[in-house]
């Protein structure tokens, strides 16, 4: 296939991960080992590397209008760090048949939540409305939605059990091979109570150091290939752009039905995989 | 908006680092040769240089408990580099 092909697939991908907050090297694998025929461990060293590009795009720009939750990331950043180390220490005793059943039903679970708001808007309700309520803690914090033109005040809640729940996300993300953004967003957003448009944002800035920490390793044992990197970057640098500029102008009942139906489609992917 | 002047620090910092990284990339489809690693080396070098922009942007507030997780974080990354980089 034509490698400047991966200039418009990477533009899409850039897109899809920078909306949701995930990182796409669960499409962009695919396409490069099928696509491309590119060996998969140098792939997924390809794919290491499009995420830490997708991230700090990503980044950029949410950090600049207020939309990152910087302490919620940094607070949340170690657990699933060691969860993972754990992860990949136990990935060979596990019964990942079980666990991907598991994160299944999770998975299912968090989309009905996150399909919640947006069924009320589109039966007439009113959306979702965020208030920060009682004293001002140390993660609360305040961002202008540009789709709606108000002010979102919010407060980060259940950090007890947040950190914990990030603990077996990091431990799942590296048993059952999947990005961590999947599991972050909803994780943010479900136990947290934080706005939707948070917790894509908190979960790209949260992507990049993770997958950086894998592509140095890559990157020293020679596992990169520029030119298909490169036209992967790329795209999805451009991509990350334009998806960052949607999501400040989508309405956020919009990104929750999209989310929701992207955590259907994985659990779906996971069961089948069985 | 909390952390105001951490968020600039970043904003400028990644904007700095990735338009380095646009360049190199165009300069490797066009020339070819050392630019590709020199775009994917600054790549890679852009998570560690914000770690380090957050302890220093969370030192000059304050905030010592945040800088102390990015400093944790930072050494986390080195020494997976190191661990791997020794052979194992």
């Amino acid at each position: 296939m034509n490698i400047w092909l991966l200039i418009p697939a990477g533009f899409i991908i850039g897109l899809v991960g920078s909306m949701f907050g995930i990182g796409g090297g669960i499409f962009i694998v695919p396409i490069l080992h099928f696509g491309f025929k590119v060996p998969l461990h140098q792939a997924i060293a390809c794919s290491l590397l499009t995420i830490v590009a997708s991230s700090m795009m990503a980044t950029m720009s949410k950090v600049r209008y207020g939309i990152t939750n910087i302490r919620l990331s940094k607070a949340l950043e170690i657990p699933s760090i060691s969860g993972a180390i754990i992860g990949s220490a136990l990935v060979g005793a596990m019964p990942i048949g079980i666990l991907k059943v598991m994160f299944a039903a999770v998975a299912v679970a968090m989309a009905v939540d996150m399909f919640k708001n947006p069924v009320k808007v589109l039966a007439g309700g009113k959306e979702r409305v965020y208030t920060a309520g009682g004293k001002d803690d140390a993660f609360a914090d305040s961002f202008r939605d540009k789709a709606t033109g108000c002010t979102v005040r919010y407060q980060v809640k259940n950090l007890k059990w947040a950190v914990p729940v990030s603990l077996a996300a990091g431990f799942l993300s590296s048993t059952l091979g999947i990005g961590g953004g999947v599991i972050n967003v909803p994780l943010i957003t479900n136990v947290c109570k934080a706005p939707i448009k948070v917790a894509s944002a908190t979960s790209s800035y949260k992507l990049g150091l993770t997958a950086c920490a894998g592509s140095i390793i890559y990157f020293g044992k020679g596992y990169i290939v520029p030119d298909v990197t490169i036209m992967s970057v790329l795209g999805i640098l451009a991509g990350a752009y334009v998806g960052m500029n949607l999501l400040l102008r989508t309405k956020a009942f919009y990104i929750e039905l999209l989310f929701g139906m992207l955590m259907v489609g994985i659990a779906v992917k996971m069961v089948l995989s069985l | 908006m909390k952390d105001k002047k951490l968020r600039v620090y970043i904003y400028y910092m990644l904007l700095t680092g990735l338009s380095f990284v646009v360049f190199f990339s165009v300069m490797f489809l066009l020339l070819g040769g050392v630019w590709g690693k020199l775009a994917l080396g600054t790549l890679l070098y852009l998570p560690p240089a914000r770690l380090v922009t957050e302890i220093f942007g969370f030192s000059k507030t304050k905030n010592y408990g945040f800088a102390l997780i990015s400093v944790i974080l930072l050494v986390m990354l080195f020494l997976g580099y190191t661990y791997e980089s020794i052979g194992h």
